[in-house]
């Protein structure tokens, strides 16, 4: 890799990253046993080749390698993969953060994997790339007993302020919209992050759950933050907080008892300021042309307090949600703010995943897949969903599937049609897209063996979207992962 | 006296004929052993034995990699089965492992890419994917997770295999973090067996 002389110009974005690398030994107290590692892919979501610098922070705000890895002459649409559990990051054991700037817009997907021959457990969220001094996390827990055994948060906290240190205090609310502890933070350096395990919590009792507010309480400060929640001994939801909120959102996926066990339960926290009355807000829920069943609304059962959160949750509601049922949902809180997220259980088994719900007011037309895939040979395959942001009027989409550089493309080979381009899509109002490549029927257009990523454009309505990873045939542990697509305005 | 010297003396000859013969004894019995075709070695006890061999045990003679230090050392194979290579340059096998879902990764892209530091052992920190540019040489698994790659440039590489989000590196054996360095010599047909992998946590 080239190295080069960086000047860091307008395009920044930050990374926040936990991280456990090396041979550091099991954690017996917190949410989990497992030694958890990262790696993070980076995407040039710019017209140019992109240059930057990747530093590395301990916790205590000191680099935690010394230089800073640098990075140029990544292409438009290019990939670059760093893994900080192997030796050669220059890394030592531990946790720590991670900035990343550079001079075209960047997207991140960061993963968490349990390896080294530990049964799986995966988790993926995005770079954080608008810090704020205020972030919510809808659903939170300390060892609570769930259908898919015990749950436990972690609550990662980056300062994002550069060169200052921040203090921070995170509130713990119940459901009934009371704060059950407020945990603080003081002198995160800058760019360093905390990691809060409610495990550890005592002030909190087992078996509690709720969702949390994240904020600074120095001037100035701003930070980003990421939620791991465990439950089981495998299964590992990872998912970014939220720092805006909105009074409509997206779920383009819901599922409720499906055959293979996928439920997907809707966490909505009320960020309005006051109660939100029962049936104050509605989940309109479109069902998928392949889906069973028909189109229902169903409107939350009690008040809603300020700061807490309320549940939509197809695993035990079985009077609302019909079984066998999917498709997409749009969250209605007119009048009030709010923020939601949605998780992917598979009831039954080790897999989980989650990805936050979309923010109805978005006004992009494009969204980006950095990993699409149509049943690889070893398991791999993605589902992505694009959703249809307008609720009044069609979307009419082009999907642009282009292979990987490193996707076979010789004669008779996967990719050897090169980018296949799909037009004259339309996505119903309100509706969602499914492109399931996990099946010999979904998006015939593409072969088995197929990679790459898949670029959406949409001529009229603002869309965007999310993918789903996973490995068919997997026979241990959580291989399940989802995040959400990156967006740009063509 | 002379006759008990005689005596003292051939009873000591007795004894070291007795002793000789039954050391002779004893060694006539192991030498059979030891040479013996017919006694079965465990499977586990013939790690020259390559899962792609597909000529008998006797033509396969075993050479460890100059850079692995550590033991059981990874088993390379001279395998004249291989395709012979063009001169300059080495033939090259193996079967990508998950030792996660214990099975091989089949139909799955990989590739070897060149040793980086001033030792050239040392794996890379980033990965692009393979650039032929830079000296990757890239290949793709068969449905059962088998390669062989012809005409490979000699040199000291690691093994990147693909993985969602990630490239995956070959480690020394199973559960191992050590990524494995490969040694190619020019001229070589080398059959380096199970190639292990924490497939899929990239």
């Amino acid at each position: 890799m080239k190295r080069v002389a960086l000047t860091r110009k307008t395009a920044t974005m930050i990374v926040s990253v936990l991280l456990a690398v090396g041979l550091i030994m099991p954690v017996m107290a917190g949410s989990t046993t497992k030694n958890l590692s990262s790696n993070f892919t980076l995407v040039n979501l710019g017209s140019a080749n992109a240059s930057g610098q990747i530093e590395y922070l301990k916790p205590d705000g000191t680099p935690w390698k010394t230089p800073a890895d640098q990075f140029s002459n990544l292409p438009p649409g290019g990939q670059l993969i760093y893994r900080q559990y192997e030796a050669s990051s220059g890394l030592s054991a531990g946790r720590g953060s991670v900035i990343v700037s550079a001079d075209q817009p960047l997207g991140a997907v960061v993963q968490l994997q349990a390896r080294d021959g530990q049964v799986p457990s995966s988790g993926a969220y995005s770079g954080v790339a608008s810090p704020s001094d205020k972030y919510y996390v809808p659903l939170v827990m300390r060892r609570l007993s769930t259908a898919s055994g015990l749950g436990n948060s972690q609550i990662i906290i980056q300062n994002t302020t550069p060169g200052q240190s921040c203090n921070v205090a995170v509130d713990l609310i119940k459901s009934d919209g009371t704060t059950t502890y407020t945990k603080t933070f003081t002198g995160i350096p800058g760019g360093a992050s905390e990691e809060y395990d409610l495990d550890d919590e005592t002030n909190l009792p087992e078996n509690w759950f709720g969702s949390a507010v994240v904020r600074t309480t120095t001037s100035g400060c701003t930070v980003g933050v990421v939620s791991n929640l465990f439950s089981g001994p495998h299964a590992l939801q990872t998912f970014n907080g939220f720092a805006t909120p909105a009074q409509k959102w997206f779920a383009p996926l819901v599922t409720s008892r499906l055959s293979n066990g996928l439920s997907t339960p809707v966490a909505v926290q009320n960020l309005s300021g006051g109660d939100i009355p029962a049936n104050g807000i509605t989940l309109n829920c479109k069902k998928d042309p392949a889906s069973p069943g028909s189109d229902f609304s169903v409107q939350n059962a009690t008040a809603i307090g300020n700061t807490a959160s309320y549940f939509f949750n197809p695993v035990v509601d079985t009077t609302n949600f019909p079984s066998g049922w999917f498709g997409s949902c749009s969250l209605d809180t007119t009048g009030y703010d709010t923020v939601a997220f949605v998780q992917m259980r598979v009831i039954g088994q080790d897999n989980a995943a989650s990805y936050e719900a979309i923010p109805g007011n978005g006004t992009a037309k494009k969204s980006i897949i950095p990993l699409a895939a149509k049943q690889l040979a070893n398991g791999f395959a993605t589902a992505v969903t694009i959703q249809n942001l307008s609720t009044t009027a069609d979307a009419h989409v082009e999907l642009k599937y282009i292979p990987s550089p490193d996707c076979p493309s010789g004669a008779g080979q996967p990719c050897a049609g090169g980018t296949i381009t799909i037009s004259g899509q339309t996505i119903p109002a309100g509706g969602s897209l499914i492109q399931n490549h996990r099946t010999d029927n979904g998006v015939p257009q593409l072969p088995a063996g197929w990679f790459g990523s898949l670029v959406v454009t949409s001529s009229d309505q603002p869309i965007d979207s999310f993918v789903q990873l996973t490995i068919i045939g997997a026979t241990t542990g959580d291989t399940f992962q989802a995040h959400n697509g990156f967006t740009s305005t063509p | 006296m002379k006759l008990r010297n005689r005596m003292y003396w051939r009873v000591c000859l007795v004894i070291l004929v007795l002793l000789l013969g039954a050391t002779l004894a004893a060694c006539g019995k192991k030498a059979p052993q030891s040479a013996s075709q017919d006694v079965p070695t465990p499977v586990s006890d013939t790690p020259t034995v390559s899962p792609l061999a597909t000529v008998a045990s006797q033509e396969l003679v075993a050479v460890s990699p100059l850079s692995t230090p550590v033991s059981p050392l990874p088993t390379v194979v001279i395998d004249p089965s291989l395709p012979e290579p063009s001169k300059g340059t080495a033939t090259v096998a193996g079967e990508l492992y998950s030792f996660v879902f214990h099975k091989p990764i089949p139909g799955t892209v990989f590739y070897f890419t060149p040793a980086q530091g001033a030792n050239k052992d040392e794996p890379p920190i980033a990965f692009f994917g393979a650039r032929e540019e830079y000296g990757d040489v890239s290949g793709l698994s068969d449905e059962e997770g088998r390669f062989v790659i012809e005409d490979m440039p000699p040199g000291k590489y690691f093994l990147a295999v693909w993985a969602p989000y990630s490239w995956i590196l070959a480690v020394e054996q199973e559960q191992s973090r050590v990524p494995r360095l490969f040694i190619i010599e020019p001229d070589q047909r080398l059959n380096f067996g199970r190639l292990f992998f924490d497939w899929p946590n990239g």
